[in-house]
């Protein structure tokens, strides 16, 4: 069994007395694939920027790779989202006055990396992805698909162990979004990147090996998908009808480690 | 569309609208009080009557009315900044006009009348600033400090009055003229590219025209007519038109050498960003160029002034070697102006900072949440304006110092007779006041940059994690 990497446990946290998180605990194990699903409002994007190191949580703990993230100080949370994880989201994360192929490099240049070598080596990934020859265009000349995919390979550029995806397919039409889908989790796998995607739909759930399901804040199912890597498997299971009740409680401070299967 | 609707629909919306319609209206203030204040020292008449010989001599009078023409220029491009302000969210509301039916034409009007109402609210303050001024600051017994018992003639205060509201709905409509309004939102055409011909022939040829004009003798010993006045107007127009091209071409040109070799990732933003938008730029610095040009001329004459007087009181060692004060008072009010002038135009430049902040929140959100440090994304901000900003000033300076020379002591020494009636070669020394220069050249560089800086107390707000759901 892989070794988790990152741990969430008994998370909270809460906008001002509206809460958002709700005693939420998830591990998720180095190159695993994972779905946040929910319905808006359910706390999805909270937890993964939570996780991400993006946002402190009021209570809980974050641990990556056996560090506790959530007590860093900003300043190192930054450091390592930019070098050791990756955050994508749905749009405007493209610097619109760079080429493609330096908006690649920017996380690369910020790592100290020389000019040159950060150029080449995100040409390499824009390669990955199919849009190479899009390298010397501005983000205003591509379209949301080919955006996307240099706004993937601008996440995973510094070869991170965690990718952080909020609604990635959000803004693209479902063609795109499963093209899209399909390299992104063959890159993810070939490179070992665990990938945590926040989503509403079902379709893009399907790419993931294990599905969080979160309703009002809380986890409230848990398990491995039916199908990990086919394409659309089933429609939402979270229905406004049948509010599940929370099931997934997380309770091992010590060595994480959730025992898939459970939804 | 009706005229209530029209106002109401026009003068609605959010904080940063509101916070537009003020920054709107402080500049129209300005310029309006600037406009009288030259309308008063071109309706005095005779000599004396005022203890400053500026004011009090006719034929010093247009001098004092040029440089007060010329503080007008940064507060023009102060209120052309302001008009920029929460531009997104007011083009959203355009849009949403749009939506509702209205015409692009309508949602012209509405975005010009913002700007009409905002500027006559700070126009009708102006005024109420102008008349309280001249009864607090009077002096009943001549000589006075300030013309207070002069009122401009009512066509000069009717154009005022109409002069500052419809320049700025004017200026607002300009503003928009690459945009598309449609039911989906602003769409800004592409700009052009930086334009490199047209600006040196309007800088040069204006410049040229200007100092021709003002150098004419009738005009230097009998003072300029109206007429006289709005053409130089209009040709410093024109000049400062060629300065704001210029500035684009210069921006466009630094931006693009440096982003090809940047190694840093803050120079390789700066730079790309100046190339995308060199106007960003342009819309501000050239009035601290503009100013800068003025300033190092003003040194520059003085430091012939003074090199002229020390070499005359070698000759008569009876003389002083002193500039006469009335001349320095004149310099000192010259240098003042400049530096007046420098602190609107970095207003300016803190409201265009602040601004580029607020429209790419999203983005800089997004790179923040993605791990760039808050500090790459300040010093970016600063290199945009620092890159321009350098060379911008170290030309202007040499610009205003080579043209002042020329003007004022052509030659370093000539022969003239002494005491004894002896033919001796004079020779003027320090004729370049190196110090000063220098001392203009780092004094508006970190003027403009602090005020600059005082933008980026925005950029923590705007890289929060909420502005990644901005729309």
């Amino acid at each position: 069994m892989t070794a988790t990497v990152l741990t969430g446990i008994d998370l909270e946290r809460a906008y001002g007395k509206t809460p958002a998180l709700r005693g939420v605990s998830c591990a998720v194990r180095a190159g695993e694939i994972v779905a946040i699903t929910g319905p808006s409002g359910s706390g999805k994007s909270t937890l993964l920027l939570c996780l991400a190191g993006v946002l402190v949580p009021d209570a809980g703990t974050v641990t990556y790779d056996g560090r506790r993230i959530d007590q860093l100080p900003e300043g190192e949370r930054s450091r390592l989202r930019r070098t050791e994880l990756g955050v994508l989201f749905q749009f405007g994360q493209l610097i619109p006055e760079l080429p493609v192929a330096e908006n690649v490099a920017l996380p690369l240049l910020l790592s100290g990396a020389r000019r040159k070598a950060a150029l080449a080596t995100a040409t390499e990934w824009l390669d990955r992805f199919g849009v190479a020859d899009l390298a010397a265009r501005y983000p205003g000349e591509l379209s949301g698909g080919q955006k996307q995919r240099a706004s993937v390979a601008r996440a995973l550029v510094t070869d991170p162990r965690v990718l952080f995806a909020d609604e990635p397919t959000g803004a693209l039409d479902s063609l795109a979004g499963e093209q899209l889908l399909t390299q992104l989790t063959r890159v993810a796998r070939e490179n070992g990147t665990a990938v945590l995607i926040v989503t509403h739909e079902a379709q893009v759930a399907a790419y993931a090996q294990r599905e969080i399901a979160l309703w009002d804040g809380a986890v409230v199912d848990d398990g491995l998908t039916d199908a990990p890597t086919a394409g659309a498997r089933r429609g939402s299971r979270l229905a406004v009808d049948d509010a599940p009740q929370p099931v997934a409680t997380f309770d091992d401070s010590d060595a994480p480690s959730i025992e898939p299967g459970k939804g | 569309m009706r005229l209530p609707v029209l106002l109401r629909l026009a003068v609605t919306g959010g904080r940063l609208d509101g916070l537009r319609i003020v920054l709107t209206a402080f500049g129209a203030l300005l310029a309006t009080l600037l406009l009288l204040s030259a309308a008063t020292v071109l309706a005095i008449e005779g000599e004396g009557g005022y203890t400053n010989g500026l004011l009090a001599e006719s034929g010093l009078r247009p001098g004092v009315v040029t440089a007060l023409m010329l503080l007008g220029v940064p507060v023009l491009f102060f209120v052309g900044q302001c008009v920029r302000v929460g531009a997104p969210a007011r083009d959203r509301r355009l849009a949403e006009y749009r939506m509702a039916g209205a015409t692009p034409g309508q949602a012209m009007k509405l975005a010009a009348t913002e700007t009409g109402v905002s500027a006559a609210v700070g126009m009708v303050v102006g005024f109420a600033v102008f008349l309280l001024g001249r009864v607090v600051l009077d002096r009943p017994d001549p000589p006075r400090p300030l013309p207070t018992d002069v009122l401009p003639p009512w066509w000069a205060l009717l154009l005022v009055a109409l002069v500052v509201p419809l320049g700025g709905a004017l200026l607002a409509a300009l503003a928009l003229r690459r945009s598309t309004l449609s039911a989906f939102g602003v769409v800004r055409n592409r700009p052009a590219r930086a334009p490199k011909i047209a600006p040196a022939v309007m800088f040069f040829g204006g410049g040229a025209a200007l100092v021709a004009l003002v150098s004419v003798d009738r005009f230097v010993t009998e003072g300029f007519s109206w007429l006289v006045a709005l053409l130089i107007f209009l040709l410093l127009i024109v000049t400062l038109l060629g300065l704001v091209l210029g500035g684009a071409a210069l921006s466009a040109w630094i931006g693009g050498r440096v982003a090809s070799r940047a190694k840093s990732p803050a120079l390789l933003l700066a730079g790309r960003r100046l190339v995308a938008d060199p106007w960003a730029a342009s819309r501000t610095l050239p009035t601290v160029f503009a100013a800068v040009v003025i300033g190092a001329g003003a040194l520059t004459m003085r430091a012939g002034f003074v090199a002229d007087r020390a070499a005359q009181a070698r000759l008569y060692p009876s003389d002083s070697a002193v500039v006469d004060p009335f001349y320095d008072r004149a310099f000192a009010l010259a240098q003042l102006a400049v530096w007046v002038a420098v602190v609107v135009a970095a207003g300016g430049l803190l409201v265009a900072t602040a601004e580029q902040i607020l429209e790419r929140r999203r983005t800089l959100a997004a790179l923040t949440a993605q791990g760039t440090p808050t500090g790459v994304l300040a010093r970016a901000l600063l290199w945009q304006t620092a890159l321009p900003l350098i060379p911008g000033v170290v030309l202007a300076t040499a610009v205003g110092a080579i043209t002042a020379r020329a003007v004022s002591s052509p030659v370093s020494s000539y022969s003239q007779e002494d005491a004894t009636g002896r033919m001796v070669e004079v020779h003027l020394e320090n004729l370049t006041p190196w110090l000063g220069l220098i001392v203009l050249i780092v004094g508006t560089v970190l003027v403009t940059m602090l005020v600059c800086a005082l933008g980026l107390l925005l950029l923590r707000r705007a890289t929060a994690v909420d502005e990644l759901r901005t729309t």
